[in-house]
């Protein structure tokens, strides 16, 4: 009956307004401006879930033997297909066979895909529940190359309906799964509870699956921008993994915060990673960028509307984060330059990011050659008419890849 | 193939002329947002002080938002207030009818960004905006405008509108 109520009201202002002005005209007026090109957009109304095309976000990671994954999300339901020649040809869709379930899959929030170096593969998501802003982080695995996958599990320990979600996730050397979250757990006893709380869960796969215990690693983050996460591989790095994450400092302020932590208990101190001075009570919806070569080198980009800093900047730190190379511009903030990641392979550093330029979504690339030290000049390698996602950077071996996903128009996966 | 443009061309028939419709000040449903329209309103509210709130079922301090305007709406039928909803996705549009709905906002005139065009909407308000939420645009009696990022407070919202 709703539907129907919702039809009449959508009919009842064009019968009164067609006696008025000629429609047609004015519809196409409209069209012109914003959709005539877009004629990819006609299929989103054939979406199956299986369809590429139709998801909001896609996930890509290399598995241990070179061949590129890619997952996204349909109707409840995660799938996944495989490319053997770096992403130029992918099979067909896979249906991960588990209980469908809401998938949170827009804007910054995406599930995450990673494997060990025996090739079980890892899955984790946000699963929103009824109440408005509450979720839980999901998680499953396979051990048999994907023929069974086990029974979705809970990942937060807390049983609280609140926030759980920006769900990160990678696998060390060592083959310990780490995830990260944004947690509100804090804010249920304490109303005062500024912003949320960053939370690890670790474990290796024995033959009873997964235990994850709950460690805090925060107070205070930003409550709506993904977290950056990394692994410290060089040597000597204990097989620690580091976050980046946007904090909220002082009065609203809305920079960033890094900190290394590793897989016992040990307390680790966070550093300050941008001081642009963003005062804002409200949602930037844009979370860092961080890579770690194997001299440890912290590589990061991030964006800020702040004070002292206006547009996407990329640094570097030799020591966890203590202390910053001055920041480097990327970008044009007159063209909403935004969404900014990193990648670095050897002395090669890739950033990517999004520019719109009035009329198309363009994505950019820049590459340093002596470990952040200095970049050239930027390049524009793919574009959008239509909000595109937000663009990731993968490696395989010497290689580095972006992999963007554009609604209605395909996902790509572009060698730099 | 034929069918489905046609379908197209009437959907967005449809979505564009409830649209105008706002502008002539009658409809009571979101409709949505175009350069033309905005400017339409503006036009309307010539001569006033009057807010354009950009919001998202994604931003909490949004919702917080919307329920101080909600009150002030309840008390102030004739609030000088729109809403623009930027999500811009079409998958959301029963999220937001039902944020709307339950905050009785059903009669305030609001608009949303068509689905896939989220930021080139946001550029045409204003290409120094990035995206952050809640953005509020406070317009004076000449159509000049004052844009603030973030929850704005009760006090300032009264002092502007009421």
């Amino acid at each position: 009956m709703n539907k129907l109520i919702k039809t009449l009201m959508k009919q009842v202002p064009l019968i009164l307004f067609s006696v008025l002005v000629p429609a047609e005209g004015l519809a196409y007026k409209h069209t012109e401006k914003s959709k005539s090109d877009h004629k990819a957009n006609i299929q989103s109304q054939q979406c199956a879930p299986e369809n590429i095309t139709c998801a909001k976000t896609v996930t890509s990671a290399f598995d241990p033997e070179g061949k590129l994954w890619r997952l996204w999300s349909g109707n409840k339901y995660l799938f996944y297909s495989i490319s053997a020649d770096n992403g130029q040809h992918f099979g067909a869709p896979v249906k991960i066979n588990i209980k469908p379930e809401k998938i949170s899959a827009r804007k910054e929030n995406r599930p995450k895909l990673d494997f060990d170096d025996q090739g079980n593969v890892y899955i984790s998501w946000a699963k929103p529940l009824k109440k408005k802003y509450t979720s839980e982080i999901r998680f499953t695995y396979s051990t048999d190359g994907c023929k069974h996958f086990a029974p979705a599990q809970t990942v937060n320990n807390d049983g609280i309906e609140s926030g759980h979600s920006f769900n990160e996730m990678l696998v060390t050397d060592n083959g310990q799964v780490v995830l990260i979250w944004l947690d509100g757990r804090e804010r249920k006893n304490n109303p005062n509870y500024k912003g949320s709380a960053l939370y690890t869960a670790q474990g290796k796969l024995t033959d009873k699956g997964f235990k994850f215990d709950n460690r805090k690693l925060a107070d205070g983050t930003c409550v709506c921008c993904r977290i950056a996460m990394a692994h410290n591989v060089g040597k000597n790095t204990d097989n620690k993994v580091t976050a980046m994450w946007r904090h909220i400092y002082d009065n609203n302020i809305r920079d960033h915060a890094i900190l290394t932590f590793d897989q016992q208990n040990i307390p680790a101190q966070a550093f300050r990673a941008s001081f642009d001075q963003w005062h804002l009570n409200g949602c930037p919806h844009q979370g860092p960028g961080l890579s770690i070569n194997e001299q440890n080198r912290y590589h990061m980009v991030w964006f800020n509307n702040g004070e002292k800093g206006k547009g996407v900047f990329y640094a570097y730190s030799d020591n966890a984060g203590e202390n910053k190379s001055t920041p480097i511009k990327i970008g044009d903030i007159q063209q909403q330059a935004s969404y900014a990641n990193v990648i670095s392979n050897g002395n090669i550093v890739d950033v990517v990011w999004i520019q719109f330029n009035g009329e198309n979504y363009q994505l950019y690339h820049q590459r340093s050659q002596d470990n952040g030290q200095t970049f050239g000049q930027s390049s524009i390698i793919s574009e959008s008419p239509l909000d595109p996602d937000r663009p990731f950077l993968i490696k395989h071996e010497g290689q580095n890849f972006v992999s963007w996903h554009r609604p209605d128009l395909g996902h790509q996966v572009i060698p730099l | 193939m034929k069918n489905l443009i046609k379908s197209k061309v009437l959907n967005n028939t449809l979505v564009f002329i409830t649209s105008m419709l706002f502008t002539l000040n009658t409809a009571a449903q979101s409709a949505v947002f175009s350069t033309e329209v905005f400017n339409n309103i503006k036009q309307q509210y010539k001569g006033q002080r009057w807010l354009a709130l950009m919001w998202s079922v994604d931003c909490p301090p949004c919702i917080k938002e919307l329920a101080q305007i909600s009150k002030m709406y309840q008390q102030n039928p004739s609030l000088p207030v729109i809403l623009i909803n930027t999500d811009g996705d079409d998958e959301l549009t029963e999220e937001r009818e039902t944020l709307i709905a339950k905050y009785q906002l059903n009669s305030l005139t609001q608009f949303y960004f068509i689905d896939g065009e989220a930021a080139r909407s946001r550029y045409l308000i204003d290409p120094n905006w990035y995206g952050e939420l809640p953005r509020s645009y406070f317009y004076n009696a000449n159509g000049e405008r004052i844009e603030r990022s973030g929850l704005v407070s009760e006090d300032l919202l009264k002092k502007w509108l009421l």
